[in-house]
């Protein structure tokens, strides 16, 4: 799964999701890709998962890219502890994401395999995302 | 090519800045001409434009009407929408017919490299637009990457290996490659599962934070 190999600091805050994503909306190599259409945190689990669709459903054809990279370390308590006693241990990572990005690209498979793939991939996903084109673009 | 240029008809604007959202609201989108006269904002309409500017991309030239008055154009940038793809603004460039301009061009794949046939791999685009610089009106619209020409996964295809039209000079570095193949990856089991090991705790930290330190 991904998760940076080294960080600065072990703990962040949660921030917020306002507006629209700065950049990483545009297609960079590949034809199709998945768009996101809301804000939310992709964590790792998921977007393994997305690979390991989108790889099963081409039989190992084409190629993708990921674009997006989960750095943002969210924590956990144990179950059954009581509240306080500081804020819980690193749990998992997520990447935070915006409307607009683009977390999935694939290129080198025949359309209709690639809006499938890419439609089976979209369910493990906790927002809700369109799959896009180059050539849908105007 | 210059007898089947595009037209299309524009109003001169008075709406700047934030108000242009009422523009957009009646099916009007905001736009500029600049370049050899003093800039200029008008307003199209809305599906017009889009019909206009599908054909004509950023490298066909188009014919704006404003009033009496016609100007000959490139689209230099198209502003939309992130999700929805609306048009939201857009830069025409006003060109001398006689002065060559620069251009981004698209690169396009075609055809399939013998080891692709065989199922070995993928080929890919290393770049996906090239730097040209032509009159405006030899400007093309992309660039055909004939990967069939490719025989070896080691040697990728380069921007000097490019067939342009005469007229067309690209200006980016003909060493830059600009496709190559790729293997498929053979994942292994147990690879898989050892990735799985890693937990947020293998994650080293460079430098302490200073609340850090009374958490642990």
């Amino acid at each position: 799964m991904l998760m940076p190999k080294r960080a600065k600091y072990r703990k962040q805050m949660r921030g917020r999701m306002r507006g629209m994503a700065k950049g990483g909306s545009d297609l960079l190599n590949g034809e199709f890709g998945i768009q996101a259409l809301e804000p939310g945190w992709i964590t790792s689990r998921q977007i393994e998962a997305i690979r390991r669709v989108v790889v099963r459903h081409n039989k190992r054809r084409g190629k993708y890219w990921i674009r997006i990279f989960p750095d943002k370390p969210v924590t956990a308590k144990p179950a059954e502890t009581r509240m306080g006693k500081g804020k819980g241990s690193v749990d998992h990572y997520v990447a935070v994401v915006k409307p607009g990005r683009i977390l999935f690209e694939l290129a080198g498979v025949p359309e209709d395999a690639a809006r499938e793939a890419l439609r089976l991939a979209s369910y493990k996903l906790p927002i809700k995302t369109q799959i896009v084109s180059r050539e849908d673009r105007l | 090519m210059s007898t089947d240029r595009l037209a299309i008809d524009a109003e001169p604007r008075a709406v700047v800045g934030k108000k242009v959202k009422q523009l957009r609201r009646e099916g009007m989108i905001p736009a500029v001409i600049y370049g050899i006269n003093d800039p200029l904002t008008i307003q199209l309409e809305n599906k017009m434009l889009r019909r206009v500017l599908r054909r004509a991309g950023t490298t066909n030239l188009i014919n704006i009407s404003i009033g009496t008055d016609t100007r000959t154009v490139l689209a230099r940038e198209i502003q939309q929408h992130l999700t929805r793809g609306d048009l939201i603004h857009v830069d025409f460039q006003e060109v001398d017919l006689k002065v060559k301009i620069t251009a981004e061009v698209a690169l396009v794949l075609v055809g399939r490299s013998p080891m692709m046939e065989d199922g070995q791999g993928s080929d890919v685009l290393s770049l996906s637009s090239v730097e040209i610089e032509a009159l405006p009106d030899d400007l093309i619209a992309e660039i055909e990457v004939d990967v069939s020409q490719m025989t070896s996964a080691d040697e990728p295809l380069y921007v000097g290996d490019l067939s342009v039209p005469k007229g067309v000079e690209i200006l980016t570095d003909p060493e830059t490659a600009v496709a190559r193949f790729e293997y498929n990856r053979l994942e292994v089991e147990g690879d898989e599962e050892s990735e799985y090991e890693m937990t947020a705790d293998s994650v080293e930290i460079i430098e302490k934070g200073k609340g850090d330190e009374d958490d642990d």
